[in-house]
């Protein structure tokens, strides 16, 4: 064990899988040692930098669709552990379709809020529109074909459409408004959702929300760069500026409040 | 439980709190990736995250908007962190001490500081990775993503993806660490 080096530790401590002995010898490695340290930050920036990106894999519509109807229709694959668990206690398999189910819901939730990222961080309308076309036959039929919650619905609907209009926009104004008005549903989903959702998902939900609105934030920056508003441009900047303030004084905190309170009960 | 880090405790007024939250949201992806750095050996980021985003918005009013903000976020981070190490000491073995986090604080608020760049060209390595190796970043870094998780989508057991993700992330140090330098240059 000790003749492990930083190098064989920093997969483990990014997948937050070491050993007690693992963590004594890490702590051991970066005491007083400046060029452990840099190698170590060099590797947990990164980690993170890819945890908050979420990077979106490209790749060909065919490769997809045969990935996404495999995995729809795969056997006790990954939902395998769970399924002998239940059957093992007699509950039958009714409630591992519906785990099953509520699981592809929440995945295609969260890949919907990625590709609207991924699209509103495109640097070019070619790139922009290349990236929703990649992806829009796909989560259009699972838009449709997916059975939701009402409120899970509306929100995919809305980032489906959402991701649909930034496609056809180059204005970073308009792209800034796309992102205040999505990251208004996400919120809208947190606050209905706040009594059923388990901690995970609220976590998730804000994180999609601190995405949007950082990306929201950046284009009112790059409409600001593109030089002196005319005062209609400037009461669009201002009227997503205030949602973003008033979203976060009013909700945000209060959501965040909340969620600490049930986790720590 | 969140940590005051000085005596008053007010919200900012409504004329500055618009701007206080354009900042504080700005600092969402750097004090991530801070707190990610100290913690994620054997604390939990999010609750850092949530407890240093409650005590900005309480200390709002005596950020004068002279000095930098993100330094200033920083310095309350890491005093959350050191209050999350407290907690967590309670329970188990915690393998940073406050000698080295210190140590590893001051070059890791120089890196946050420069998180725009290094996005930038992270994001340019990403695109030269192989497909099979972007769709297991993409994998392992969904939300709720895991190795376990992407081993089962490509048939292959955790410890090889493990081994295989490690190398994909030093090639892309490798590659984001030349575009840096290459554009100082």
């Amino acid at each position: 064990m000790m003749t492990m080096n930083l190098d064989d530790l920093l997969p483990n401590v990014v997948d937050g899988q070491l050993s007690e002995a693992e963590q004594l010898h890490l702590g051991a490695l970066l005491r007083d040692d400046p060029a452990a340290q840099q190698k170590y930050l060099d590797y947990l920036m990164l980690d993170a930098q890819l945890l908050w990106e979420k990077p979106v894999a490209r790749a060909s519509a065919t490769r997809e669709t045969a990935d996404r109807s495999r995995w729809f229709s795969m056997p006790a694959v990954r939902w395998g552990l769970a399924a002998s668990v239940l059957l093992l206690l007699g509950v039958a398999s009714f409630f591992w379709v519906l785990d099953r189910r509520t699981q592809a819901r929440v995945e295609v939730v969260d890949q919907l809020a990625d590709w609207n990222v991924a699209i509103a961080d495109a640097q070019t309308p070619d790139e922009r529109k290349q990236r929703f076309d990649e992806r829009a036959d796909i989560f259009s039929k699972d838009v449709r074909l997916v059975r939701w919650p009402a409120e899970d619905k509306q929100l995919a609907q809305s980032l489906f459409e959402n991701a649909r209009a930034m496609a056809q926009q180059d204005n970073p104004l308009d792209v800034a408004e796309r992102l205040d008005g999505i990251s208004e549903k996400v919120l809208d989903w947190m606050h209905e959702s706040s009594n059923t959702a388990n901690l995970t998902r609220v976590t998730a939900m804000e994180r999609h929300y601190l995405r949007f609105t950082e990306r929201s934030l950046e284009k009112l920056q790059r409409a600001a760069d593109s030089g002196a508003p005319d005062e209609a441009k400037q009461r669009r900047m201002d009227k997503v500026t205030r949602h973003i303030a008033k979203r976060a004084e009013s909700r945000v905190a209060g959501e965040a409040e909340k969620t600490r309170k049930k986790a720590s009960r | 439980m969140a940590v005051d880090t000085e005596p008053s405790d007010s919200k900012p007024g409504q004329a500055a709190s618009e701007q206080m939250v354009a900042l504080i949201t700005a600092a969402q992806r750097p004090l991530f990736a801070y707190i990610r750095a100290l913690v994620s050996s054997w604390g939990s980021v999010d609750d850092v995250l949530q407890e240093v985003n409650l005590v900005l918005w309480r200390k709002a009013s005596e950020f004068d908007g002279r000095g930098e903000f993100l330094s200033w976020a920083c310095r309350i981070a890491y005093l959350q962190v050191l209050a999350h190490r407290k907690k967590i000491m309670r329970e188990r073995f915690v393998p940073l001490d406050e000698t080295i986090l210190a140590d590893l604080s001051e070059p890791l608020v120089q890196r946050v500081r420069d998180i725009d760049r290094r996005t930038e060209a992270l994001r340019e390595c990403l695109k030269t990775l192989p497909t099979a190796s972007q769709r297991l970043v993409a994998s392992r870094y969904a939300e709720g993503g895991s190795v376990q998780g992407a081993a089962r989508e490509v048939e292959r057991t955790a410890e090889s993806v493990r081994v295989t993700l490690h190398r994909i992330r030093k090639a892309l140090l490798e590659c984001t660490q030349k575009r840096l330098a290459g554009a100082t240059s």
